[in-house]
């Protein structure tokens, strides 16, 4: 067999990143249910797949050291070996080890020695077993047999040859892969895709490719009766807008991804912290695009992180407050109108407004006498700066801060909302699109273009009254709406535009959302709804603040996307 | 039914030795001296395992690996390698070639025995 091992490295990197989180979360389980053969069976058939593979494509660091791991699993499985907390310990260490080792060969770096000792300790174990060959003198390699198992994951590039994919599989069999590119990621990235979807995207080309000769067909005909054309045209128009929803499906991945890595932080930083927790998680099937479930996960491990470490009291003072030792910590997922939302709940002790308040103040966030909500006084703890945590612990003290969190929740056009009650706990909650790649955006014109405002964050639009405008120092303008002052901003100065319309009260007021606050942007007219194809402006040109990307309008304009936090930034950078 | 397994040693010696101490143990051993034998065997009645020396003259302990991991009936068959050169190249050409391991000599039986065990139950791991 004459093979290029290269082509079959990206499937194993993929396929050993299933096994390890397979192999994790089972040995989490195993904690609670040592007795569970099927569990332990699972686990091991997992190492052992990940030593095969390995094995087989030249990886001998990894087949090595996975042989360790699996012969204790083996052990364990054939019930000579009790699974102790030691042992499941050790090995939730070696699966640890091993997934450096992967990501090692992934990046083609060398690999430390760290694996090493956790292999000695493996050994150790098996050390004095009657069954067990002195792994000095015998050494056993990964099995050949398992190469077998890299020839029957097909991995398909191109999509030429997926047309083949639906004879070849049943609906039923494992998903195919399908190489998808991500946005701004490497273009090695794969995304597991059912092969019905692949159908489903086969079948929808073939419709389209259908409409596209009727269209033609009516075209030669549009003399006489133009009725035809359009019913062509509206036949295309579907089948193309059922093919980008189809394709965008591809790009989703239920959020089990992300949420699956949380019990064993959650149980790692409790014991580190002595103290007890019990996390529950739901809606772990909820589907979001790719991109956001990559980008999601570090923002979502700090919030779990700050829970356990801040939210929830130690065992002793949850005694004494009246609740029960054990802390819990809710990670649900689901959909609400258009969005996913994620929620992360702790029942602990609260955020206490007060203190934020007085910390806010004394770093000179807010001043003394200003009168804000407690969902206000909440969204100061995410200001870059702010921190209340009054020593800083060893696991609050690393990686990012609230700030960072919130930022990285913004850049995937997702919003965060706290609320809390003292004593009772604290909930945050996350907003995200459904995907990044389209957006629902509001078209409007000012000057001579027209700018898209993401429809997330828009309240409702309305043509001021003069009345209802007050002017405040400088050239700076409040609306009042409804006896509430919003802060104005005149977009086409923002942005420099040339427009007939300077008068708010000949233009229209666009009310977005930011931060539990609300701004008026004016405008000179509204468009209308529209969804659309986010590009990236700074692939494109450059990064410009304000705007976060742009848009191919249907008449082949560009129009720009308004970035609001970014807008709003600009404009009262300029105030100040 | 007992496990079968080929040994393949120039050694007229350690062929017997092996020999016994296997068929002490249970197990049905057929020996050969050369690579060349050993294919001709295997295909006439394919083994459960294969033990084999690395140096020997023409078809060496590598080839006939490789060989063996080319004919269907021995394709999956366990290949243990059994020699005195402890060198990470050669048990890397060996892993590549297809063996399934590397028992070293001098060796106790049990030890040998245990390999084989072990490289059987992994087979059936994999069925």
């Amino acid at each position: 067999m004459n093979l290029d091992l290269k082509e079959f490295h990206a499937a194993f990197f993929e396929e050993a990143g299933e096994h390890l989180v397979v192999l994790e979360e089972g040995l989490l389980k195993l904690e609670t249910a040592p007795d569970d053969k099927e569990l332990i069976n699972g686990i091991f058939r997992s190492a052992h797949s990940i030593k095969g593979t390995g094995g087989a494509l030249g990886f001998s660091e990894i087949a090595a050291f996975t042989h360790d791991l699996e012969t204790v699993l083996d052990r364990m499985r054939n019930g000579e070996m009790l699974p102790t907390a030691t042992r499941v310990e050790l090995l939730l260490r070696a699966t640890d080890a091993l997934c450096s080792l992967v990501e090692a060969a992934k990046e083609e770096r060398p690999t430390g020695d760290a694996h090493l000792e956790i292999a000695k300790e493996l050994q150790a174990q098996l050390a004095g077993d009657e069954s067990s060959a002195s792994s000095d003198q015998v050494t056993l390699f990964g099995d050949e047999q398992a190469a077998a198992t890299a020839d029957e994951s097909t991995v398909v590039h191109g999509a030429a040859a997926l047309a083949l994919m639906p004879t070849q599989r049943h609906a039923d069999a494992p998903p195919a892969k399908v190489e998808a590119t991500k946005r701004g990621g490497s273009n090695n990235d794969s995304i597991r895709v059912s092969v019905s979807k692949v159908e489903e995207l086969i079948n929808l080309v073939g419709e389209l490719v259908i409409a596209n000769s009727m269209v033609q067909e009516a075209f030669a005909s549009a003399q006489e009766d133009r009725s035809l054309l359009e019913e062509a045209l509206a036949g295309m128009e579907r089948t193309t807008r059922q093919l980008q929803e189809e394709v965008m499906g591809v790009r989703m991945m239920p959020i089990a991804n992300v949420f699956r890595r949380f019990p064993r932080i959650v149980r790692d930083l409790a014991s580190q912290l002595g103290k007890s927790v019990h996390i529950e998680m739901s809606g772990e099937d909820t589907e979001l695009d790719k991109q956001v479930i990559e980008e999601i996960g570090d923002p979502l491990t700090h919030l779990v992180r700050n829970a356990v470490d801040h939210g929830l009291e130690s065992p002793a003072e949850r005694l004494a407050a009246g609740k029960p030792e054990e802390g819990r910590i809710e990670l649900r997922a689901f959909h609400e109108g258009g969005n996913v939302i994620v929620e992360i709940a702790d029942d602990g002790k609260g955020i206490d407004a007060n203190r934020v308040r007085q910390k806010a103040i004394s770093l000179g966030m807010i001043s003394a006498d200003e009168v804000l909500t407690d969902e206000q006084v909440y969204q100061l703890i995410m200001r870059p700066g702010f921190s209340t945590a009054e020593k800083i612990t060893d696991v609050s003290g690393r990686g990012v801060g609230m700030d960072v969190v919130k930022r990285n929740v913004e850049s995937l056009n997702g919003s965060i909302a706290i609320s809390s009650t003292k004593g009772k706990g604290s909930c945050f909650r996350i907003k995200l699109p459904l995907t990044m790649a389209i957006l629902d955006g509001l078209a409007l014109r000012l000057g001579g273009d027209v700018y898209v405002l993401p429809l997330l964050s828009v309240v409702e639009s309305l043509r001021p009254q003069p009345e209802q405008l007050v002017h405040v120092a400088g050239n700076n303008e409040l609306l009042m709406v409804r006896g509430e002052p919003l802060p104005l901003i005149h977009l086409h100065r923002l942005f420099d535009v040339e427009t007939q319309i300077t008068d708010p009260c000949s233009g229209l007021v666009v009310i977005v959302e930011h931060q539990s606050r609300k701004y008026g942007v004016l405008v000179d007219e509204l468009i209308g709804q529209l969804q659309v194809v986010m590009k990236s402006l700074e692939a494109n040109y450059r990064r410009v603040e304000g705007v976060s990307g742009a848009t191919i309008l249907g008449d082949g304009r560009v129009a720009l996307i308004i970035d609001i936090p970014g807008m709003i930034r600009v404009a009262f950078d300029r105030l100040h | 039914m007992p496990t079968r397994i080929l040994v393949v040693d120039d050694s007229s010696t350690l062929r017997r030795m092996i020999e016994n101490s296997l068929a002490e143990s249970g197990f049905e051993v057929t020996s050969c001296a050369s690579g060349k034998e050993a294919i001709e065997l295997a295909q006439r009645t394919p083994p459960d395992v294969v033990i084999t020396d690395l140096n020997m003259p023409e078809i060496d302990g590598l080839a006939l690996t490789r060989q063996l991991r080319s004919q269907p009936s021995t394709a999956h068959c366990p290949i243990l390698i059994l020699t005195t050169d402890n060198t990470a190249e050669r048990k890397q050409a060996a892993r590549q070639a297809g063996a399934s391991g590397w028992v070293l000599k001098p060796f106790q039986p049990e030890t040998l025995i245990r390999a084989i065990n072990s490289v059987c139950k992994r087979l059936e791991a994999v069925r």
